[in-house]
């Protein structure tokens, strides 16, 4: 299991000042991988987030911290926040508990 | 109706799964069944010894159970099964059972085609064979989505 401290380090893309009101910083959130994306990164992180954090910002955070999973988080990984599948401008919350998914093959 | 989904984690028989559904069908003129084997080779070419199938604790089963009653309101059929296993999976070893009844064949047929079509890009599975060459996840391919995309 990885761990991720973002206190110091991180910057979303675009924002230019790293201590806005937005980048409170909240601790929480897990994080679950599966497939090969649990290979490259691990089947659970926690991870500290910035307050209204999109998924499409966790994931381009994730790629920074991960780059081997850089490309991983992108074509077609599924994200759900509650067993439900939410769209890239979905904004995730401390507390939640975050999946991404690979493509999913049966048969 | 009858529609059942099982997630197996263990060997399972298709034999005595087909058996069981015959019986149930006994109303019913026409029985359709597939049955999904690991291959021992990768599509290039090199030797597999297993498959291995990562499925979710909640998401699994209910991926299998919504494509089962899918199939079910979609075609005139009596009885939908689905069986699939998850773990490790030898060589040879039976992966799936999807199977259909109806009063006529044609709809056994359809929802039978249906059931593998949906399961091979929905089923939530995570699938990598491992060899003696190593590992290497298994995800659909265009034509499996294009497969997907002829029920749409």
């Amino acid at each position: 299991m990885g761990s991720l401290d973002l206190h110091h380090s991180a910057r979303l893309p675009g924002q230019l000042a790293p201590l806005s009101a937005k980048m409170i910083r909240r601790r929480g959130m897990k994080i679950h991988f599966y497939g090969r994306l649990a290979e490259s990164v691990g089947r659970e992180i926690e991870v500290d987030v910035p307050e209204s954090c999109s998924v499409s910002e966790l994931r381009a955070l994730l790629a920074t911290e991960y780059p081997r999973a850089a490309n991983a988080l992108g074509h077609r990984v599924r994200a759900l926040v509650g067993d439900i599948v939410v769209a890239d401008s979905h904004i995730v919350r401390s507390g939640d508990s975050v999946e991404f998914f690979p493509p999913v093959s049966g048969g | 109706m009858s529609v059942r989904a099982r997630l197996e984690a263990g060997p399972f028989d298709p034999s005595a799964e087909l058996a069981r559904l015959v019986e149930a069908a006994s109303n019913d003129g026409a029985v359709v069944s597939f049955v999904g084997l690991a291959r021992p080779q990768s599509k290039d070419g090199a030797n597999v010894d297993r498959l291995v199938l990562e499925h979710h604790p909640r998401l699994t089963l209910k991926s299998l159970e919504d494509i089962a009653v899918e199939a079910a309101e979609r075609f005139d059929v009596s009885q939908v099964r689905v069986v699939h296993r998850c773990g490790e999976i030898g060589a040879g070893e039976p992966i799936v059972f999807a199977a259909a009844a109806s009063a006529h064949r044609r709809a056994a047929f359809e929802a039978a085609d249906y059931l593998m079509d949906r399961l091979k890009t929905e089923a939530v599975f995570w699938k990598r064979e491992e060899g003696p060459a190593g590992a290497s996840w298994i995800e659909p391919t265009e034509a499996d989505y294009a497969d997907r995309g002829r029920w749409e």
